[in-house]
């Protein structure tokens, strides 16, 4: 795309047609989004119906308060853009950079708050028990599993759980499957959102943004609304279960 | 009409030019030649196979080689050849000029659904070359436990995936927002509609496969238990995922065909195409009803009988939106002024195997049936006679309709026809047969087989060779006309047709036209007036 395409008897599409098309492009994007998730909610609901009592015995491992923050936090980013999206329209090309600026902060404590939770899930010593309790260790022992030396120094992680529960061999693993891989996806998605926010900002800095070209600035807000509602939906499937 | 001086979508000579270049009819010419040259490589897997099974026992190669051999042509004929297939190649190349647009709506995001694409490529292929034993299904628990290169397969394919939604709803952006004044939605072409339908899939359907394909991953790399059963897991649900997205993409790949059939039927009828909107609808029909039927590829899985017998009645009614087209082709035919130039050969062959496709998928929708042919070669070959006798054959009747439009060459008709018999007569010798080894009760896959399997084994084998020779010759039959300096020069309308592509320039400028057109009527007023086809 050189200069020479662009001004080329009318062949090629107005500020105006791009807006509506690159409006129309990004809902079909979230559409694909749903979708994707959609994948990730059919496993959660058939091992939810399938592993009720396990879902609701293991999410009690998870912090509700720290959900709620990360919860609040993108709750508040939504607003942020939503903001900026309408500061644009009026021109307010200062405001709208600040208010993309705080949506970036309140993404990044999102992402501190998160990995705070994975390292806390992921750490024996914070779950604070160093190694699975006896009676497993005994039972494993019992089942000829390993010796009494070795079961006894197996690394309590919820991770592990689900290798080490004698009596329920399924026990947890499949709701941290769960949890990991839905959470993890979601939070890739926040840091696309964050990197595209990031351009969105530096076109923002250098004027490129006007209330006849905020394509950008609404394009990538209607993602982030997406996030943000993708997130609204775990929070409650995963920390709130019973 | 072209002259020598005008410059077309071609002038610009380079590499770099064609690396760079964010023009659709570029990036379309780039996907034909990416996908002939997979279609060669997992034809010659296909000969492989075959020729291992002319006569029972060890003929070439081992089991295991075998079972890589069949992998590897069931992995790049569906994932690199066929998915992209019609829609990336035609559909990027001639949808545009149809509508009257200049580019797609998003040309960049075009040239990226292609790199992507190249990407996918070269790692499926790493993967595939290492190489990998689980059929393209890649089913759980078996690709699980696997060691073979699974992981750098499936993402291969995932990010081939990436790649068909991105050009899927560029094109669905671009059909909506780009028809040019004039273009309603009931004037445009039905390849164009086909498409258009043809993206819907693409967009929903693919990131199902998406996220199975990482989770897969994320079983291998991370030991979650989403499939695998000793973690909790289930792997009937991989299946179930699976084929969410592998059964809609049967019509990603099919639909597009129908369209191009649908475009050369009344050209080379002479007639206006009959029942329009019928044809239209049906591709949608058709896009909506295939969310609904995967379960029928889980009859013998473990489902229950309910869910089964939804599926088997829900597989039916494809066969309705997919009748309604043929019958909507025969009677255009019908009192036509029927010229059998090679699209149109290609064209009427279509029809013919594709019907063939169709009916044999009812008896494999029906529960009963099915719980005894399937996994048998009954399978193999219906599944042949749609994607192979309609895909393939429909993109071979593409090429032959637009080649002079692409390439602003003619080819030999005299070979292409040639070409053709090879094929059609090859492909009945190959697949007939495996109708009957399945209903006889060969299983599919199998390296070895009983003894009084062995005169199918052996016919179908001779006609693997026949159609192999018919594509060669054809594809060959291309090379030398875009090639060669002798070839004769194409006029814009060499086969007198109506849609907005043949009012330009054979090959078009590369914004396709001078000025955006209006459009007053529909494409199809054909045989009405005397027309001179060149």
């Amino acid at each position: 795309m050189s200069a020479e395409h662009t001004e080329h008897h009318g062949l090629h599409p107005t500020p105006t047609q791009v807006y509506s098309m690159s409006k129309l492009g990004m809902w079909i994007f979230l559409a694909t989004e749903i979708l994707l998730f959609a994948g990730l909610f059919t496993t959660y609901a058939v091992y939810r119906y399938r592993y009720a009592e396990m879902f609701h015995e293991a999410h009690h491992f998870l912090s509700v308060p720290f959900g709620t923050a990360n919860t609040i936090l993108l709750l508040t980013s939504s607003f942020t853009v939503a903001w900026a999206v309408d500061a644009i329209k009026r021109n307010q090309r200062q405001l709208t950079n600040w208010l993309l600026v705080i949506t970036l902060a309140l993404g990044a404590g999102f992402m501190v708050n998160k990995g705070m939770e994975y390292i806390h899930k992921t750490h024996p010593v914070a779950m604070k028990k160093s190694t699975i309790a006896p009676e497993y260790a005994k039972a494993l022992e019992d089942a000829g599993k390993c010796n009494e030396e070795e079961c006894h120094a197996i690394p309590f992680q919820p991770w592990n759980i689900g290798k080490v529960d004698p009596k329920n061999p399924v026990f947890a693993n499949v709701f941290f499957s769960q949890y990991f891989i839905m959470t993890g996806i979601h939070g890739l998605h926040v840091l696309i959102g964050m990197g595209v926010f990031i351009w969105v900002l530096m076109l923002g800095l250098k004027d490129k943004l006007s209330p006849d070209w905020m394509t950008p600035v609404e394009v990538s807000g209607l993602y982030w609304h997406l996030v943000d509602i993708i997130w609204i939906y775990l929070f409650p499937m995963l920390y709130l279960v019973s | 009409m072209s002259s020598e001086t005008q410059e077309t979508y071609l002038s610009k000579k380079g590499i770099w030019e064609w690396i760079v270049s964010v023009d659709h009819k570029r990036i379309g010419l780039l996907y034909i030649w990416s996908i002939l040259i997979f279609f060669i490589i997992g034809g010659t897997f296909a000969l492989l196979v075959r020729t291992e099974l002319i006569a029972p026992g060890r003929t070439i190669v081992g089991p295991d080689t075998y079972n890589i051999f069949f992998t590897l042509h069931g992995a790049i004929m569906v994932f690199i050849f066929i998915v992209p297939g019609i829609v990336a190649t035609f559909g990027n190349i001639i949808m545009p000029i149809q509508i009257g647009a200049a580019d797609v709506a998003f040309p960049k995001l075009n040239r990226l659904s292609y790199q992507i694409y190249v990407v996918g490529v070269i790692v499926i292929l790493i993967g595939l070359l290492h190489p990998i034993d689980t059929g393209w299904t890649f089913y759980t628990p078996y690709s699980i436990e696997n060691d073979s290169a699974v992981i750098t397969t499936v993402f291969g394919a995932f990010l081939l995936g990436f790649s068909s939604i991105l050009t899927g709803l560029n094109f669905l952006v671009t059909i909506h927002k780009m028809r040019a004044p004039g273009m309603t939605w009931y004037r445009m072409p039905l390849f164009t509609w086909s498409i258009y339908a043809t993206s819907i899939i693409q967009v929903i359907a693919t990131p199902v496969i998406g996220i199975t394909l990482l989770l897969l991953i994320a079983e291998k790399t991370l030991g979650v238990g989403f499939f695998n059963p000793k973690l909790g897991g289930d792997p009937v649900l991989f299946e179930h995922f699976f084929w969410f997205y592998s059964h809609p993409v049967v019509y990603i790949m099919i639909l597009p065909a129908m369209g191009v059939v649908s475009e050369i039927i009344p050209v080379f009828s002479r007639k206006p195409i009959f029942g329009y909107k019928a044809i239209a609808w049906s591709s949608i029909g058709i896009a909506a009803v295939s969310f609904l039927v995967w379960g029928h590829h889980l009859f013998v899985s473990g489902q229950s009988a309910v869910v089964g017998i939804v599926f088997s009645f829900l597989t039916m009614l494809v066969a309705i939106p997919t009748a309604i087209k043929v019958f909507n082709w025969i009677t255009t035919l019908w009192k036509g002024q029927i010229q059998l130039d090679p699209p149109m050969l290609y064209a009427l062959a279509f029809v013919f195997l594709f019907a063939i496709g169709g009916l044999t998928g009812i008896f494999l929708a029906s529960i009963n049936l099915d719980v005894s042919l399937h996994d048998t070669y009954y399978v193999v070959a219906h599944f042949h006679y749609t994607m192979q006798g309609g895909t393939v054959i429909g993109l071979m009747a593409a090429l032959m309709y637009w080649f002079p439009k692409i390439t602003g060459k003619m080819y030999n008709q005299k070979m292409a026809k040639v070409a053709f018999w090879f094929t059609f007569i090859g492909f009945n010798l190959t697949f007939i047969p495996q109708f009957l080894l399945g209903l006889h009760g060969m299983p599919r896959r199998y390296y070895d087989y009983l003894p009084q399997f062995h005169i199918y084994h052996f016919l179908s084998t001779i006609g693997a060779y026949l159609l192999g020779t018919g594509y060669v010759w054809a594809l060959i039959n291309f090379v030398v006309a875009a090639f060669s300096k002798k070839a004769e020069k194409a006029p814009a309308n060499p086969w007198g047709a109506e849609t907005l592509e043949w009012k330009v320039p054979s090959p078009p400028p590369p914004l396709n036209f001078d000025e955006i057109p209006t459009v007053t009527d529909w494409p199809y007023n054909l045989g009405q007036k005397k027309e001179t086809a060149a």
